[in-house]
């Protein structure tokens, strides 16, 4: 019978409420105190006893009752249909390793004999829409699995199994969550944030992919015995988020519930900016092992109590004042930990810079002025988008000036300025050069005025050399090649003050790879391909094997400066090369292995190896489709080298085709008075000029002209190309003289910028010659034809398709001269040539034959 | 297609009920809760069909989820949805208890069939001991229902809701230090009456 039934429920209220503040041991005699005489025969003080005991057990009671609910919700899935034993493609099944809310997890072995691997094997509970389901599951995996990082679980491979559930096999690892580490291992404040550091490195490089994790917590995080940190399930969420954009349906949360950032509950869609906040989480999770509940209004108000006190229980905690340390993680947890996800650390890095910075005694960067939080506004909102606006230009390099000058000269605000630097930069980081110029009057201001001070405030040589390199980037970037240029001299200098350990050769490496792409971008060829050798060495004689990406993106460099120089067969080597380093890197489908291929595809193109060229462009385009809807300037390339390729084996229209789709797209992503959307234009005109929509082709290519002299003046080969092509077709249309003049300067430009060897050379002299043809200038005419016969057959031999051209306009010219042998001999070649080279039914061979014919009346006589 | 179980309402008509029903007004919970519970009921669909990282496969995880279906991101007002979480706590309640009365229905040792894969209330298999303990708490909770009503709330939001100090404070409109003593107080007058019986 229960007895309490007698006693009045506030008075229990009061005293439980009072009693349990106390310390245990007290209680029974507070509660002696505390119950007048007539409660204490009742026995209310022994009651209140009784309840206060039982607190410990009462609370496991509901924590055991609720964890066993939990179960229960658990179990009432399905059951997997794969055990032990079984096989699974190349793989045999070992062990059952887990059974999560979304996946069974197995352990597999290698059985195909190729090497011992060990894998772990995750088949989704998931039965989607089959096709849906399977198309948006191979783009995200080849994303995926491009990822390679030593912190990131590498991803091998995916499908979905018979029954229709997606799997995916990644790299085993053996570890334990890291929460568990810290606590197993009892690490103190330093290590916890030097492990964290792992993770947001990972972080960091996966965004920079824009890749979202979408599930970070410390269960997808595990530390192996060694201490290296490795990142589970990298998107793995975003894989089966997005199935659910398809339908009507709204709710659709993927990520673990508990670990979600608060736009997520309102329908939010994961972003970089919810990865910061989950990465916050967990850190706040390593220092104070409680979950940190945005919805808690006091929030980070009570970290002080939060922190539990066996880390923080001294004054020094690991080197770092406690009082300070609290006050540095509170400023991050403020800038990661908010409601307001422009609030938070547009970065991973930034985020890391700070924690470093804390680690190092340093002050954390304040919270951002009110026109930074716009521009990081601006940001968020388009972030993923391939493109950059003046006015955020504008705005981040304020930002970066404004911080420049903020900061006195110590050398820890040296370091902070280079964060600050690399920060920008990746935001600069997605952006394609040729984007962004003429666009940028004020940054190159703001620009301007912070290089100076670069130079008079950091004295350290390692900085500097990696600030001017970062510097000089961005100045590339923008468009400001000369300036770059400049900058990553300097940044040589500085550099070789340096140690010559391997960081700083790799830094050399880069530098002068970017340098060498600024003296290819202004037509220096033999300086650009001197520069490249010089890192191409270091990559070569230091073993740097763990960047085989920049190592494969130097060759590929090379490879197109060995093209400028009319050298294909090297070219191709040489690509060939870096493809070999890319496939010993990984199987996937990479960028680098775009690049290599297109210039392989370029280089036969010049050799007039049309066939392979195409089949290696084909297969470029491939890559680039299985990469995933993300434009970048080498797809556009490949396109545009196909496009050439179809107009040159006789399909115009196609090729025009292509050309159209090329333009909408750049015109969509780059806009429209760029230099890049209106290169599209230059080959439009070109189509359009082999269809002889001369008028088309014309307007087009004086709309490029006009912008290509205001941006580079008259020394750029884009704009004597385009000078080149109005002489031409100015030609075509029977305009000799208004071609003449064209014809003539671009022969000098291209003199200039080429030297006047070089095989583009030959065919502005041919044409040139034609256009003397038609003005009856024919000493003229005949020079200038044999010219460029003559450097054809430097480069190519006896084997290219203009030759054929050129024998062809000699023999029509030798035949107007009356000399009827030479114009049988050379019509005799040409036709040769062209039916070995094109074919004998290709449409220009049949029509030289028709020429032939036409003139072997008269030459019957000979 | 599936029906909605949002019955014949928008969710602005919800968000509608809901700001009546924290204004005090107790009618328009007649209309939130058949819908709440329905849509608790078919969490299970949404576990499997969708995807949702479910380690922590609990009652504060289904809640939020019938939160997200129903509302949308038509209410982001906390208070509001402090309210809706109480609700769905109720009928998470109920829903548990329904599955321990059919497993206590059931013959020792029987396996019951799968009758509706939607449905998590006839799907859940409850332990018998889980199912036992589920009773004893009702029990014991409705006694204390009747010594004080705001604390018997406050046990339907924490644990049957899995609701925070902070959202049990803002939807029963007490304090969080309020929420914290009594969460104690009850866990152990409830644990007490259960062990006496």
């Amino acid at each position: 019978m229960a007895i309490h039934q007698n006693f009045h429920w506030d008075r229990i209220s009061e005293l439980f409420e009072q009693a349990i503040e106390k310390p245990a041991g007290e209680w029974k005699q507070w509660l002696q105190m505390e119950c007048n005489e007539e409660e204490k025969t009742a026995g209310l003080d022994h009651y209140l006893l009784k309840l206060l005991k039982s607190t410990p057990r009462s609370d496991a009671f509901f924590e055991s009752l609720n964890r066993n609910i939990e179960d229960h919700f658990k179990s009432s899935s399905e059951q997997c249909h794969y055990k032990p034993g079984d096989q699974f493609g190349k793989f045999r099944i070992e062990k059952k390793l887990g059974d999560g809310g979304m996946a069974w997890v197995y352990l597999c072995e290698r059985t195909d004999g190729q090497f011992d691997q060990k894998v772990a094997l995750k088949i989704m509970k998931l039965q989607g829409k089959q096709e849906f389901l399977k198309e948006k599951f191979r783009q995200e995996q080849q994303i995926l699995a491009g990822v390679n990082h030593p912190n990131i679980a590498r991803l091998f491979d995916g499908g979905i199994t018979e029954k229709g559930y997606p799997f995916i096999v990644m790299e085993y690892v053996e570890g334990i969550s890291i929460d568990q580490y810290c606590k197993v291992n009892k690490l103190n404040i330093r290590q916890r944030t030097k492990l964290f550091l792992q993770v947001c490195d990972a972080l960091q490089y996966a965004h920079n992919k824009l890749i979202v994790h979408h599930d970070i917590k410390p269960a997808n995080i595990l530390v192996d015995e060694m201490g290296h940190v490795k990142l589970l399930d990298f998107g793995i969420a975003q894989l089966l988020f997005d199935q659910q954009e398809d339908t009507q349906e709204q709710s659709f949360f993927s990520g673990t519930l508990q670990y979600a950032s608060p736009e997520q509950f309102v329908g939010g869609k994961p972003s970089i900016a919810s990865d910061v906040f989950k990465a916050g989480m967990v850190l706040f999770y390593l220092f104070t092992e409680t979950n940190f509940n945005f919805r808690d209004a006091q929030g980070l108000g009570s970290l002080n109590k939060k922190l539990s006190s066996g880390l923080f229980s001294h004054g020094y905690v690991g080197g770092i004042r406690k009082s300070l340390l609290v006050a540095d993680l509170k400023a991050i947890f403020q800038n990661s930990l908010t409601e307001d996800p422009a609030q938070r650390y547009l970065s991973v890095s930034a985020m890391s810079q700070d924690l470093q910075n804390m680690l190092d005694n340093q002050p954390v960067k304040i919270k951002s002025a009110g026109w930074v939080y716009h521009a990081k506004k601006f940001y968020l909102r388009n972030q993923g988008k391939i493109w950059l606006s003046t006015t955020l230009n504008a705005l981040i390099v304020v930002a970066m000036v404004f911080f420049f000058i903020q900061y006195n000269k110590t050398l820890r605000e040296q370091k902070r300025s280079e964060n600050i630097l690399a920060y920008v930069w990746d935001i600069f980081n997605a952006v394609d050069p040729e984007v962004t110029q003429g666009d940028t009057i004020t940054v190159f201001d703001l620009l301007e005025k912070s290089i100076p001070r670069i130079k008079s405030l950091y004295n350290e040589p390692e900085l500097q050399a990696e600030l001017y390199h970062q510097t000089g980037k961005i100045y590339t970037r923008l468009g400001f090649w000369h300036k770059g240029k400049e900058l990553y001299l300097e940044a040589l200098a500085s550099n070789a003050l340096l140690p010559k350990n391997n960081r700083n050769l790799r830094l050399k490496a880069f530098i002068l790879s970017d340098l060498a792409e600024y003296y290819r971008n202004t037509t220096e060829v033999q300086l650009a391909d001197s520069v490249i050798d010089k890192s191409l060495h270091i990559f070569e004689s230091n073993k740097m094997a763990n960047h085989h990406e920049y190592y494969a993106q130097s060759l590929s460099l090379k490879a197109r400066i060995l093209t400028d120089r009319a050298l294909y067969h090297e070219s191709i080597a040489y690509s060939e090369k870096a493809l070999t380093v890319i496939n010993s890197f990984t199987s996937l489908p990479h960028i680098e292995k775009l690049r290599a291929k297109t210039n392989i595809a370029s280089a036969f193109h010049y050799l007039s190896e049309y066939d392979q060229a195409i089949s290696w462009v084909l297969d470029a385009i491939d890559i680039s489709n299985d990469l995933g809807p993300e434009i970048n300037s080498t797809k556009l390339r490949a396109l545009g080298l196909y496009s050439k390729l179809l107009s040159a084996t006789g399909k115009p229209e196609e090729a025009l085709a292509i050309d159209h789709e090329i333009y909408q797209i750049k015109l969509a992503v780059y806009g429209e008075n760029k230099p890049i959307t209106l290169l599209a234009l230059s080959n439009m005109a070109s189509k359009y000029f082999r269809l002889q929509e001369y008028a088309k082709s014309d307007s087009l290519n004086l709309i490029a002209l006009a912008f290509y002299m205001k941006l580079f003046g008259e020394n750029h080969s884009w704009t004597a190309t385009t000078i080149y092509n109005l002489g031409n077709s100015a030609y075509y249309q029977g305009n000799f003289d208004q071609a003449l003049p064209y014809l003539l300067k671009a022969l000098e430009l291209d003199i200039k910028t080429l030297g006047n060897r070089h095989p583009f050379l030959a065919n502005t002299y041919q044409t040139l010659g034609l256009v003397h043809s038609g003005r009856n200038e024919w000493a003229e005419a005949e020079a200038h034809i044999l010219h460029a016969i003559d450097i054809l057959h430097e480069h190519f031999g006896e084997k290219h398709v203009q030759l054929s051209n050129a024998y062809g306009h000699l023999a029509n010219l030798y035949c107007k001269l009356s000399k009827y042998a030479l114009c049988k001999q050379y019509f005799e070649k040409a036709i040769a040539l062209s039916d070995e080279i094109r074919g004998a039914d290709h449409q220009v061979s049949l029509n030289l034959r028709e020429r032939y014919e036409g003139y072997k009346q008269i030459l019957a006589a000979y | 297609m599936e029906t909605s179980s949002r019955g014949n309402f928008t969710s602005e008509e919800l968000t509608k009920y809901l700001a009546e029903y924290s204004n005090g007004n107790k009618s328009a919970l007649d209309k939130l809760y058949p819908i709440v519970y329905a849509e608790l009921r078919k969490g299970a669909h949404y576990l499997r069909q969708q995807f949702i990282n479910m380690d922590t496969f609990n009652t504060t995880a289904i809640v939020h989820e019938a939160y997200l279906k129903l509302m949308h991101t038509s209410s982001s007002d906390v208070k509001s949805r402090s309210h809706f979480f109480y609700i769905a706590s109720m009928a998470m309640r109920q829903m548990l208890i329904n599955a321990s009365m059919r497993k206590r229905t059931l013959k020792r040792g029987e396996n019951p069939k799968k009758i509706d894969l939607h449905d998590i209330e006839n799907n859940l298999e409850l332990s018998e001991t889980t199912a036992e303990d589920l009773l004893l708490l009702n029990d014991a909770l409705k006694k204390l229902e009747m010594q004080d009503e705001r604390q018997a709330k406050i046990v339907e939001c924490r644990f049957f809701g899995g609701m925070s100090i902070e959202e049990t404070a803002l939807a029963l409109n007490i304090s969080p230090a309020t929420v914290k003593r009594s969460w104690s107080l009850a866990k152990a007058w409830l644990y007490v009456e259960i062990n006496e019986q």
